[in-house]
């Protein structure tokens, strides 16, 4: 495929972009109608409480956790039985080369001259952020849940728990949000050589140029496979 | 000893003498003659007198069966004098006692000896002729009246800034309450003025005998109020101001005094949504009667900081306000077993909301505040979440702000002088 006289690489299929955005959908809802618990009186909060009930945050939050959920768990099915899916897994597995890309890109960047750094089809940027979502949402996922069937809960847990639940959800819903904003937001948006934005999450894309900055193994892979092929 | 004694004699011999004043007995139809005329009418000095007084109104009054002269001693021929004296009611033998309370009032006459013009007589309560029972609806001093008749002078704002009266709006936030409202709609049970602050022998809030008085306020609205009194004479609150600590609620700090509403109304302050804050937190939560009364600390606080509090300042009413777990008329401490709290009963109290509230639910804290187990454990949760995020975001930070001007020099290098 190509546009723009550049050749175009598939990196995200529809299913994938879908998972995306109900993933990125649910996601800030969640934090827009969970922070306006504890800051009622902000203005971004405003939405969430008109009148004079707090009904209609809960039970917004209640229903983007229900969407973030349903990703999470179709996302585990994706990777496990889909071949797509096993794909992706396979690249997604932490290596100890990620934690050496991560040391020499940043000795590089203090100029520090360090053995050439390849990247395949995740850098260690997204795998790092890959599992950091994954134990954030599966950290959301034990505290909301005890604490939305707070009856059941306190059936087999003390009260206690509930509080120590409640402390996290609110501690981990900053790091995450914090997270997403900083780390997310720099890769696909703020990152000088992306900016104004990694088209790929709309078209599912990449072009050529962006393959060579952040894929360079995976291109050379691809190109020389392609070239086997045709001799 | 000689002069008490004599003086009490005089005094007595005074007494007898007003009690038996004398009056001429002139059939009232010879004073309606002239009287009866609406076009009666004389010009004084000060202000225009309507001297028509209408028979049929007067004579089905509560005094209708006296003479005039009973009132008006001072007419002792129907061709009197033009210049009468006012009628006194408390001197002959018929109003002595209400006299006397009034005088021992706010509004007796040595009450306010600066402003005497400003004292009430007993016609300006009353009326004059037409004087009906309390218990009619006519009656200045009925239930649907009296409010609009003490308004006269608390409503004027003059008035009220010269007395320096503390209530400033009494009638006007009176006309919004239940009472008022009830009294309004027709409603002949309902508090009016008089049924708390008395009738004659109205006192001050700061007298030790006034039906206001902060010890005898629970007794004031108990008459109505029976079962909420019963509850609150036994609870801390209650206790507490029987035994003279003023800074313990009596039923006017929590409910308001002249604009009690409803606690089905948000606006009212024993809404489940205002509770804490503008009723318990006042007093729970200001260090000096905490200091003072050896309170437990952060009550307030950590209510507002657990998922309750977070709901309730949102506004969801259906959430667990301090009376909830409490009580509100009978607030007892945990030890006391009638209390909602004692260990007994609270899989009862949590049970409310909190269907089968087992052992995990009732033996935990539910203050958290600081120095207990479990607040202890809690901070360092918190503490380990601040160190991570610190950490985290911070070296996240680190590594794409180099990452970005790294990124960004080699871009502009690229632009202005074309090379990689």
């Amino acid at each position: 495929m190509e546009a723009n006289n550049q050749r175009l690489f598939l990196r995200w299929t529809l299913n994938e972009r879908i998972q995306h955005w109900l993933l990125a959908g649910s996601f800030i809802t969640l934090v827009i109608s969970g922070f306006a618990l504890r800051y009622p009186d902000t203005w971004w909060a405003i939405p969430m409480v008109v009148g004079d009930s707090i009904d209609l945050r809960s039970i917004v939050h209640r229903i983007a956790a229900t969407i973030n959920t349903g990703v999470a768990v179709y996302h585990v099915g994706y990777l496990l039985f889909t071949s797509r899916g096993r794909f992706q897994l396979k690249h997604l597995i932490l290596k100890p080369e990620d934690f050496r890309h991560l040391r020499d890109k940043m000795l590089q960047n203090l100029g520090v001259k360090t053995k050439p750094i390849v990247f395949s089809h995740y850098t260690y940027w997204e795998k790092f952020e890959y599992w950091a979502l994954i134990w954030g949402t599966i950290v959301m996922l034990v505290t909301g849940v005890s604490l939305w069937f707070e009856n059941f809960a306190l059936q087999y847990i003390s009260l206690f728990y509930l509080d120590v639940g409640r402390v996290i959800h609110y501690y981990e819903a900053i790091l995450a949000s914090l997270s997403i904003l900083v780390w997310h937001f720099y890769f696909v948006i703020a990152n000088p050589e992306t900016y104004p934005v990694n088209f790929s999450m709309f078209n599912g894309y990449l072009t050529q140029e962006e393959m060579e900055a952040e894929h360079d193994g995976e291109l050379k892979d691809i190109l020389e496979e392609e070239h086997n092929q045709s001799r | 000893m000689k002069n008490i004694l004599l003086f009490i004699g005089i005094s007595l011999s005074c007494a007898f003498t007003m009690k038996a004043q004398e009056f001429v007995e002139i059939e009232n139809t010879e004073c309606f003659e002239c009287h009866n005329d609406p076009e009666i009418e004389e010009e004084r000095s000060d202000s225009t007198q309507v001297l028509f007084v209408d028979k049929t109104k007067f004579t089905d009054s509560i005094h209708g069966d006296m003479y005039c002269t009973e009132c008006h001693i001072d007419v002792t021929d129907s061709d009197h004098d033009e210049d009468l004296n006012k009628v006194t009611c408390g001197s002959s033998d018929c109003h002595e006692d209400s006299k006397e309370d009034i005088m021992a009032s706010v509004h007796g006459e040595t009450a306010m000896p600066e402003y005497p013009e400003d004292l009430p007589s007993c016609a300006t309560c009353h009326g004059t002729h037409y004087i009906a029972e309390v218990a009619d609806e006519n009656s200045l001093m009925s239930k649907a009246n009296q409010a609009k008749v003490c308004q006269q002078c608390h409503g004027d704002a003059a008035i009220v800034a010269r007395h320096d009266i503390s209530a400033k709006h009494p009638v006007a936030e009176y006309s919004s309450s239940v009472h008022g409202k009830l009294a309004e709609s027709g409603n002949n049970e309902t508090a009016t003025c008089s049924d708390c602050h008395g009738q004659h022998k109205m006192l001050h809030s700061t007298d030790t005998n006034s039906t206001v008085y902060r010890i005898n306020i629970a007794e004031t609205c108990g008459v109505c109020h029976e079962a909420p009194k019963n509850q609150y004479v036994i609870g801390k609150h209650g206790k507490s101001v029987a035994k003279g600590r003023l800074d313990a609620p009596a039923c006017n700090d929590c409910h308001f005094e002249h604009n009690i509403i409803s606690k089905n109304d948000p606006k009212s302050p024993t809404a489940t949504v205002n509770m804490a804050l503008q009723i318990c937190s006042p007093c729970h939560a200001s260090e000096r009667l905490v200091h003072r009364y050896g309170l437990l600390t952060d009550r307030v606080t950590s209510y507002e900081h657990s998922y309750h509090g977070l709901a309730l300042r949102g506004g969801k009413a259906t959430v667990a306000n301090c009376g909830s777990c409490h009580g509100v008329h009978a607030v007892l401490p945990a030890s006391d077993p009638r209390s909602l709290i004692h260990p007994d009963n609270l899989a009862a109290t949590c049970g409310e909301c909190h269907p089968n509230a087992s052992k995990n639910f009732t033996e935990s804290k539910i203050h958290l505040v600081a120095g207990t187990q479990e607040m202890t454990i809690l901070s360092i949760v918190e503490q380990i979440y601040i160190l991570l995020i610190f950490a985290v975001i911070g070296f996240m930070l680190l590594h794409n702000s180099l990452d970005f001007f790294v990124k960004a020099k080699h871009i502009r290098a690229q632009r202005y002088h074309g090379s990689k």
